[in-house]
């Protein structure tokens, strides 16, 4: 007898519930487009001018070229910045890096991280390191920075390279 | 003598009328408001996030906003994928890519903090419809497991809607 309530009642729920099924008006419809985009790969390339002469060298005078080309699109600016090995300035100094000779490290060379133009390059600090915006051609250049005599000596330089990800 | 009897005539019945002036009694009054209110719009975006990388994608990751703005009231919202959309249980859906149908990608809609939303089973027409948890944002996220994904366009469409209980 028990069961046969349970019955009634379960039957009487489910007719309420059908008689008094919700609805829902004034639908409004939105789409999006999910974009994956293939994952870019950088290639970035660092050239030694030739030829440089030991002695009293110029201010600009550019001593490595720097270039990244990309395999696929993107949004995203490319960004360089001086390798955590080496010593650079800091505030507004950041692409100015002071290198030393490999045979006597007494020997300084210092050169800075600018355009192809030999014009600054916008910076933007991201955890505390100053990365540089490439223009549209993602070239680069380092150059002396300030006239300055220079031993013979071979002085080594690397630079960091990345997609700027707001 | 005719034209007496006839002014005779209509004094008699202006006194029948006077004995027998009509009355109302017990007036009952009723006020109604007719209340002409503004009629309710909703505006529905879902904005997808930019910056999507192919391959490997975690469990849950955001992929789009959603958000249902009303004006003229504040009703209850309920949102569910389109019926064009490949839904899988519940608020889970399959997204085929735009270049290569092959190409799938496993969704669900959830709350903006990626909890499960509150469901109504018993909407006229069979459709599940679900209410975000602050009656107005949700978000598109990666299904709960890692998957693959390859480089390509994933449409998905929602329907946002009042509901009615």
């Amino acid at each position: 007898m028990k069961f046969a309530k349970t019955y009634i009642a379960v039957a009487f729920a489910l007719t309420g519930f059908a008689a008094h099924a919700a609805t829902v008006t004034d639908i409004t419809t939105a789409t999006a487009t999910l974009d994956f985009e293939a994952p870019v790969t950088l290639t970035h390339t660092l050239t030694a001018v030739s030829n440089l002469q030991a002695g009293s060298v110029a201010d600009n005078t550019p001593v490595a070229n720097g270039e990244v080309t990309l395999s696929g699109s993107t949004a995203l600016p490319v960004v360089v910045s001086p390798s955590t090995t080496m010593q650079v300035g800091t505030g507004l100094g950041a692409n100015i890096m002071t290198l030393s000779g490999t045979s006597d490290a007494t020997h300084k060379l210092v050169v800075d991280l600018v355009s192809p133009s030999g014009a600054d390059m916008h910076g933007q600090s991201v955890a505390g390191r100053q990365w540089f915006t490439l223009g549209a051609d993602n070239k680069y250049s380092i150059q002396v920075s300030g006239a300055q005599t220079v031993s013979a000596d071979q002085y080594n330089v690397s630079i960091d390279a990345a997609l700027y990800n707001a | 003598m005719k034209h007496q009897k006839t002014l005779l005539a209509v004094l008699l019945t202006m006194s029948c009328i006077t004995a027998h002036a009509a009355s109302v009694a017990d007036v009952t009054p009723a006020t109604a408001t007719v209340d002409f209110s503004q009629a309710m719009t909703l505006t529905h975006t879902l904005t997808p996030l930019s910056n999507l990388q192919a391959g490997a994608v975690t469990a849950d990751t955001k992929l789009a906003d959603g958000k249902i703005t009303v004006t003229g009231g504040t009703p209850t919202i309920a949102i569910k994928a389109s019926s064009s959309m490949q839904t899988g249980t519940m608020n889970a859906v399959i997204l085929k890519g735009n270049n290569d149908p092959s190409h799938t990608l496993d969704v669900s809609f959830v709350n903006p903090d990626g909890t499960g939303m509150a469901a109504d089973t018993g909407v006229a027409g069979g459709a599940v419809w679900f209410m975000p948890f602050d009656n107005e944002n949700y978000i598109i996220q990666s299904a709960s497991r890692e998957q693959t994904v390859a480089a390509d366009q994933y449409d998905i469409s929602m329907d946002a809607g009042i509901w009615n209980n």
